[in-house]
């Protein structure tokens, strides 16, 4: 046994202590040998065992944190912290997500005559209106007894051009007559609230989702690659044909 | 029976040579480890290197030393000196103080018991 010996033994049972303060002790001890000349013998007679030796270090030391001890200790700090980040960035865009995607209020507690009080900007009537088109918008549909179609937009783009009124990119509540049952739809959320006379009903991915309020309806759906709830046909002379493809089509539900 | 005197010793002493360890260093100036022990030896005063070693390691950590490394620019190897602080040097009187308080009563005792 040698002194390289002793230092190295006194490393290890220095091992959990910080680094630097290691370090520091080993020089230290090192400078004494080179001092003194001391051999392994003379190091064990006048320091005790390295054992020993790093013991009345460790014992003298006021906070001695393990060196591993620690490194978990800020890992699970550092794990917390960055988990806790996470999870708050999901929930507030989860919160956003659904702020932004909720429904402004429950379009099914209003009927065509009542929507127009509670949404009571300037609502516009147009003629001769037998289909809808309706492309990356979001509409609600309900149905009246007048014989001219009923509209408020808000959005980029909804005009009508013959028998056709076309909505792009808004945001609208629209009060069908009773002639008007052609509603083609593409990349749209539309809401249909009590249809009151049959619809010819084409949605290329978009979401569809009905309020039947209690009505009986005949159903003739067909649906590609799209998912669509249960909505079971009973006896009724109003009859809802429906062609889904890549869409969903859901009951409505506030 | 041993066991139990050097363990008294040992918390005895450790105090103790502290209380040496500042004194030495205010009279003497900077100190390396066993510059101190050589001191001491010539005060009569026997000191292990694995005892004050640690110790002075200790003593920095309170803030009663400081140390720097003292390396030669010539010949020889670096050293770690020793400077009493002034921290230290605040708290010497105390010690002192405290250490010749303790020292009469127990010689008053002592006495008594003569």
């Amino acid at each position: 046994m040698n002194t390289k010996n002793y230092i190295k033994q006194l490393k290890q049972h220095l091992s959990q202590l910080d680094t630097a303060k290691s370090n520091e002790i080993i020089k230290e001890i090192e400078s004494y040998v080179q001092e003194s000349d001391a051999s392994y013998e003379t190091l064990v007679e006048k320091f005790g065992e390295p054992e020993a030796l790093a013991s009345g270090y460790l014992e003298d030391m006021p906070i001695v944190e393990h060196k591993s001890a620690s490194f978990w200790k800020s890992t699970k700090k550092i794990v917390t912290i960055v988990a806790s980040t996470i999870l708050g960035i999901i929930l507030l865009a989860s919160y956003i997500v659904y702020e932004v995607s909720k429904d402004s209020f429950d379009y099914s507690k209003y009927t065509a005559q009542t929507i127009q009080n509670k949404v009571n900007d300037l609502w516009i009537d147009i003629e001769g209106v037998t289909q809808i088109r309706a492309e990356q918008a979001e509409v609600v549909f309900y149905w009246g007894d007048n014989e001219k179609l009923k509209y408020n937009c808000k959005g980029m783009d909804y005009s009508q051009a013959g028998s056709v009124f076309t909505i792009k990119q808004a945001q609208c509540y629209v009060i069908l007559p009773k002639q008007t049952n052609n509603i083609t739809s593409f990349q749209t959320d539309l809401i249909l609230i009590e249809p009151k006379n049959n619809v010819n009903l084409d949605f290329r991915q978009s979401q569809v989702r009905i309020a039947e309020m209690g009505k009986n309806y005949n159903y003739n759906i067909s649906a590609t690659q799209s998912k669509v709830e249960n909505f079971s046909s009973k006896q009724s002379e109003l009859t809802i044909n429906a062609t889904v493809h890549q869409s969903k089509l859901k009951h409505y539900k506030y | 029976m041993e066991d139990e005197y050097k363990k008294w010793l040992a918390q005895y002493r450790k105090g103790y040579i502290e209380l040496c360890t500042l004194m030495s260093l205010k009279t003497n100036g900077s100190m390396h480890g066993l510059a101190l022990i050589r001191f001491f030896e010539e005060m009569e005063l026997r000191v292990n290197e694995g005892t004050l070693y640690p110790l002075l390691n200790r003593m920095e950590t309170n803030g009663w030393l400081s140390s720097s490394w003292n390396i030669p620019e010539t010949k020889g190897h670096p050293k770690r000196e020793y400077e009493i602080s002034e921290k230290g040097e605040i708290i010497l009187p105390t010690l002192i103080e405290s250490y010749e308080l303790h020292h009469k009563s127990l010689r008053k005792i002592m006495e008594k018991e003569q």
